[in-house]
């Protein structure tokens, strides 16, 4: 339970950043940037509670992560395409 | 839902509540308090006198004998104008010191005119609202905790609507009382966590955003933006706009001036505050703070003007924000109840006193739980866990009552605000020192009947030295001093009876308990075993 609880807790952190920051960089309207960033917290505690459904911890956190760094990619790719909507 | 994620996540609920439920008792207690911090910063001034209503060209006067007498002021320093809760003006400003804190310079002006540097000793309302946000730790560690303490908050919060769910209709707002003392606990945990809800899941919002905002907001700095995100938000989060200095002398627009522009831009403005930076400057600059209050939910609205020329530089008022500040403002203004008058602000007094209770019962449902129901002799953890949740959270409230003696007995010391302060850390860590002396239930009851007492004494120390020309005219004048009188009288007298019916659950319940007295218990064990010999 502890192991899990760190990877939820933690691990959705940057996952939470990444779905975040797709949203801003594929959503052009800029008056709703502050609104996305203040939605970490709900969103943090909403993937940190959908981590204790999956049964493995490993998994959990290869989701988190898998999460994670595709956001980041995609963040990445539109970003030096210069298609980012930011 | 499948009984093994029922399960998954009660124990998430047991133990994120276990982990954040007393630093969060503290919150909410002195966050129930912190509702009416205007009407306690007036409490805390009652002396020997009331101050004098003041007048905006007094004020003017003020700042100019500032500026003559500590010009290290000028780069920055504010105002706050005569109100009726806060008669009389006041210029304060902030040096920053080398370890990062800040050094408090204040000046207000006395009845004959003259500058007076004494510093305001009324530091109640302001120590319990740190206690709030700090739970009293010390401030930027506590502050962060109390962050930390939030997010974990907020995952109790919906664990437990988890764990809830399966049965909410036959449990919505049902309380069991009976010989199972753990349904009871269950019942009145989950009405109290029911009727609450969106209010918590606010309140944990809301704080985390305060707290530790600046945290969720800096991994986007380097991920998503390119711009400085200060820049890009910081209209929207409300910051202080300020010209770079012109290095030219200029003469100032005064007080009753800028108000006079201000309240052009925004008629129906309450102003609370004018910030002013590089005072005497061409380029200086006054931010006029206020409360408008236009039917909107968030009342914050400010207007930024060059000091010297009174061009208009920013105008942010509820009615025309972004949908940025209009959020953000927003979770401030539900934080802070700032809307719905007194009304609401009772509302929130009494949800937080509440929540208060709901971090108290989980405590007590987690021992409830663990209780070995066919031996006096109860596992080491829940022993430990009552001795905490008492010697904490009574300590707690007794801690805050001796404060509020300690504001008022000792008025007339310069170092009030530092007896404040002692009198609440002694009382709480003698209270968490005596939880884990005493027999759990016969600590329990000591402490409640010390609450009882030290609140009690707060009526009374008011009608000791509170001036017989203010408690005159309480009822019309001074309602602050006759409310606080009188929830103090209330609270008395419920720490008393709850300190009667631990006494009694001690002498006469289920002698296998932590709450029984080991008294209860020997005589039991006699009596079984003069049994067992015949």
């Amino acid at each position: 339970m502890l192991s899990k609880s760190l990877v939820a807790t933690i691990l959705s952190l940057p996952a939470t950043v990444a779905v975040i920051g797709v949203f801003l960089v594929t959503v052009p309207a800029p008056s709703l940037h502050l609104p996305a960033l203040l939605m970490v917290f709900p969103i943090w505690v909403a993937i940190a509670c959908g981590v204790y459904q999956i049964p493995k911890t490993s998994h959990a956190a290869a989701v988190l992560v898998l999460i994670a760094v595709s956001g980041y990619g995609i963040i990445t790719l539109l970003k030096s395409t210069g298609v980012s909507a930011l | 839902m499948s009984p093994s994620t029922i399960k998954t996540f009660l124990s998430v609920h047991t133990w994120t509540g276990l982990g954040a439920g007393l630093a969060l008792f503290i919150a909410f207690y002195t966050g129930a308090m912190t509702v009416f911090f205007h009407e306690l910063e007036h409490w805390d001034a009652y002396t020997d006198s009331v101050p004098a209503a003041q007048t905006q060209a007094q004020a003017q006067t003020l700042i100019d004998q500032v500026m003559l007498t500590d010009p290290g002021a000028a780069p920055s320093f504010r105002l706050y104008p005569s109100s009726a809760d806060h008669p009389g003006n006041s210029v304060y400003w902030f040096e920053r010191q080398e370890d990062g804190n800040f050094e408090t310079y204040q000046y207000r002006m006395d009845e004959q005119g003259a500058l007076n540097t004494t510093e305001d000793t009324a530091h109640l309302a302001s120590f319990i609202y740190r206690l709030h946000y700090t739970a009293g730790l010390p401030s930027s560690f506590g502050l962060y905790v109390l962050g930390i303490v939030c997010l974990i908050y907020g995952i109790a919060l919906i664990s437990g609507i988890i764990v809830f769910l399966p049965n909410w209709l036959k449990d919505l707002f049902v309380v069991r009382e009976g010989k199972n003392k753990k349904r009871f606990w269950l019942d009145a945990h989950n009405v109290v966590g029911v009727i609450s809800l969106p209010w918590h899941f606010m309140f944990a919002w809301s704080s985390a955003v305060l707290a530790i905002g600046v945290f969720f907001l800096a991994p986007f700095q380097y991920v998503v933006f390119e711009d400085d995100m200060i820049e890009k938000f910081g209209d929207e989060l409300g910051r202080v706009i300020v010209n770079e200095p012109a290095g030219e002398t200029a003469s100032m627009l005064d007080v009753t001036e800028i108000i006079q522009i201000a309240k052009e831009q925004t008629p129906n403005m309450e102003i609370t505050q004018l910030r002013f930076s590089n005072y005497h400057d061409a380029n200086a600059t006054v931010s006029v703070y206020g409360e408008s209050h236009v039917g909107t939910l968030t009342p914050f609205t400010n207007i930024t003007m060059n000091a010297s020329s009174g061009e208009i530089i920013n105008v942010s008022n509820p009615a025309e924000s972004s949908a940025g500040a209009t959020f953000y403002n927003g979770l401030i203004a539900l934080h802070f109840v700032s809307f719905g008058g007194f009304t609401a602000k009772w509302v929130y007094f009494f949800l937080g006193l509440a929540g208060a209770f709901l971090f108290f019962s989980g405590n007590l449902l987690w021992i409830e739980t663990r209780r070995k129901r066919r031996q006096f002799e109860q596992p080491g953890t829940a022993v430990f866990l009552a001795r905490l949740t008492t010697g904490v959270c009574i300590g707690c409230m007794a801690g805050v009552s001796a404060a509020f003696l300690a504001s008022r007995g000792f008025a007339e010391l310069a170092n009030r605000p530092d007896l404040t302060e002692l009198a609440y850390y002694i009382v709480f860590f003698v209270s968490v020192g005596w939880a884990f002396l005493r027999p759990v239930a016969a600590g329990a009851r000591d402490l409640l009947y010390a609450c009882a007492v030290l609140t009690t004494f707060v009526p009374v120390f008011d009608v000791l030295f509170v001036s017989g020309s203010i408690w005159q005219h309480a009822f019309t004048a001074h309602l602050p001093l006759v409310i606080v009188d009188i929830l103090a009288i209330l609270g008395a007298w419920a720490f008393w009876a709850m300190a009667r019916r631990v006494e009694a659950r001690a002498q006469a319940g289920d002698p296998n308990s932590v709450w029984a007295a080991p008294a209860q218990a020997a005589s039991v064990d006699m009596s079984a075993e003069v049994q067992a010999s015949r």
